[in-house]
């Protein structure tokens, strides 16, 4: 066999910008792709619903309600003949939004918690550790419902109470990847070449502790989305008319014995892009281990 | 324990060490104990550095020598209690300074090379970046001098293709490239002193061997390096003085040769004896089978004797 090559080898160069992404997608496995593909999809969604929507996500149609997938109507249509695809898709920007903030609010207090409690004085630290083992001994969704009870249903209270209820997690985790940075050689050979505390935080303990997130924060994004849909389906997030897909299933469930595409389509959804980047974050954490080692 | 000072002048040294780069007498360094009881972990320390001189601490782990080493650079460690009769570097004591002015002393004046290179270098960062980041923390030149420093400084410690080395992550180096790009940020601002602890630890016989040239010339160019090792095969290559540790103590001191020809202390026999050598290949090295510290290190540098 004859192996043509073109172009300059350069070996030992790390591959940089597009000609990296190359090396990259090549060697994905499938179901990466495939959810790259799903997040892309839903990203758009989210971005631009009525280029992917087929309806108005408001607009009823009473001679055609509870009408099963047909090619006018792709998931069907709910109790008003509202077309469910173009509900689900306008759903997107809420869910996700939901899921991203609720994200953002639970790395926001578990970095701040996380390293105060690996890295503060003492008599800071252990009190921080404390309240994050008594916050760690609720189950998350109680957590979440906690902070929903005391903040009313609404999409801000359901955001701000999935990121609390799911911060002690993730404060943990950056405790832990903060205290074995902190005690690493190259933490010890950067304060040996003359770097002050706040550099060595700044340039070497905080880049290699979140290094580990990158996928953590993926992994969170779907999770949340299923907190959030769930609370909503309980009746303390978002509540219908909105297409919030955990609204949806709160919606449909009245009508779940005539019509199943209520509950299985938005919960198609919700499944879909939780293991899209469920996915994408394994595979990140995956390539970053393989990167350490 | 006998002073090393004291040993120097019975050798005719004593009257250099008025002039010594680093002096340091009876340091201590202690280390709570789970049980709240203090850990004396160096005790009564002395060691006498001059200006391209290069002492070895000698010793098993454990015996307190890293420790020691660190204690000179103000990294002893979290709960660690450090006092001493006398710790100066060039005539400035280092006792009772601020972290700000350990941080401006470290890298510049002394530097730092730790045991193991394979994971001493921040594995985000290229190489070069690192030792331009040494250079930017001491306020060393612009930013194009700084690069062209990095490089120039990769290619003094012998690491080849400097450019492209530079750019890469230690995680694409082998571990020769990487001790060497340790090296070079630990001497790129040319300290007086370079702390080598345990610096060709891991490394195969022919890393090593490069690793112990590039410390050779440093001495050459008038670097002092105090060497921290448990290989006498290392230490004989390099050094001018030999003290060796045991529980934190120095049980022996003086120049190398006299100390590897005629050991006073049993404990330094021991660790002769730990050489491994082809004449006692297939026996249990005792110590009516040593062998003879002459032929094991006949590269002894000269101005040691």
């Amino acid at each position: 066999m004859t192996i043509e090559t073109t172009g300059e080898a350069r070996p030992g160069l790390r591959p940089g910008g597009s000609s990296r992404l190359r090396t990259i997608i090549p060697t994905a496995p499938l179901s990466v792709v495939l959810s790259v593909l799903v997040a892309f999809f839903f990203i758009v969604a989210a971005i631009w619903p009525s280029l992917v929507s087929t309806h108005s996500p408001f607009a009823t149609d009473l001679f055609n309600a509870l009408s099963p997938p047909t090619p006018e109507h792709l998931l069907g249509t709910d109790d008003i003949g509202r077309d469910l695809y173009s509900r689900i898709i306008w759903g997107t920007r809420e869910s996700l939004l939901i899921g991203l903030g609720a994200m953002a609010v639970a790395l926001a207090g578990a970095i701040v918690l996380g390293f105060a409690a690996a890295l503060a004085p003492r008599w800071i630290a252990e009190p921080i550790n404390r309240i994050l083992e008594i916050l760690l001994a609720f189950p998350t969704l109680l957590l979440a419902l906690l902070f929903v009870a005391l903040l009313g249903p609404s999409a801000t209270s359901l955001l701000i109470s999935v990121g609390i209820g799911t911060a002690p997690g993730y404060a943990r985790l950056i405790r832990a990847q903060a205290l074995k940075v902190d005690r690493s050689a190259y933490v010890e050979a950067a304060r040996a070449l003359g770097h002050p505390a706040r550099s060595v935080f700044l340039q070497h303990i905080a880049p290699n502790a979140f290094r580990p997130l990158v996928a953590v924060v993926a992994l969170g994004i779907g999770q949340s989305v299923v907190w959030a849909s769930g609370l909503s389906f309980l009746g303390l997030g978002v509540a219908p008319p909105s297409p919030e897909w955990g609204a949806l299933l709160e919606a449909g469930k009245a009508n779940i014995t005539a019509a199943w595409w209520l509950e299985i389509f938005p919960g198609v959804a919700i499944v879909l892009v939780a293991l899209a980047f469920t996915q994408i974050g394994r595979y990140i954490q995956d390539r970053s281990e393989g990167a350490a080692r | 324990m006998t002073m090393l000072a004291d040993r120097l002048a019975e050798n005719g040294e004593g009257a250099a060490a008025a002039s010594n780069l680093l002096d340091v007498r009876g340091l201590n360094v202690w280390f709570a104990g789970d049980d709240g009881e203090p850990r004396h972990v160096v005790k009564g320390v002395d060691i006498e550095l001059r200006s391209g001189q290069c002492v070895a601490l000698v010793g098993e782990s454990g015996s307190g020598k890293s420790v020691t080493a660190r204690a000179l650079v103000g990294l002893a460690g979290e709960g660690a209690r450090v006092a001493a009769d006398t710790l100066q570097f060039k005539g400035e004591t280092l006792l009772g300074r601020s972290d700000y002015w350990w941080a401006r002393l470290r890298g510049a004046k002394v530097g730092f090379i730790l045991q193991d290179a394979l994971v001493s270098l921040d594995p985000l960062r290229p190489v070069g970046k690192e030792i331009e980041e040494a250079l930017w923390l001491h306020g060393w030149g612009t930013r194009t001098s700084r690069r062209e420093k990095a490089l120039r400084t990769l290619g003094e410690v012998g690491v080849p293709e400097p450019e492209l080395r530079a750019r890469q992550r230690p995680g694409e180096l082998s571990g020769g490239l990487r001790q060497r790009a340790l090296i070079a940020s630990a001497i790129a601002l040319h300290p007086a002193i370079v702390i080598a602890d345990e610096p060709t630890t891991a490394l195969d016989v022919t890393v090593q061997a490069q690793v112990l040239g590039v410390l050779k010339q440093m001495l050459a160019r008038g670097t002092s390096v105090i060497l921290i090792s448990h290989d006498f095969a290392v230490v004989s290559k390099l050094a001018d003085v030999i003290l060796v540790m045991r529980g934190g103590s120095i049980v022996e001191a003086g120049p190398t040769a006299t100390v590897l020809a005629r050991p006073q202390h049993r404990y330094t026999q021991q660790l002769i004896d730990a050489i491994p050598s082809e004449h006692t290949k297939g026996t249990r090295l005792s110590a009516d089978d040593r062998p003879s510290a002459r032929r094991l290190f006949p590269s002894s540098r000269e101005r040691t004797a």
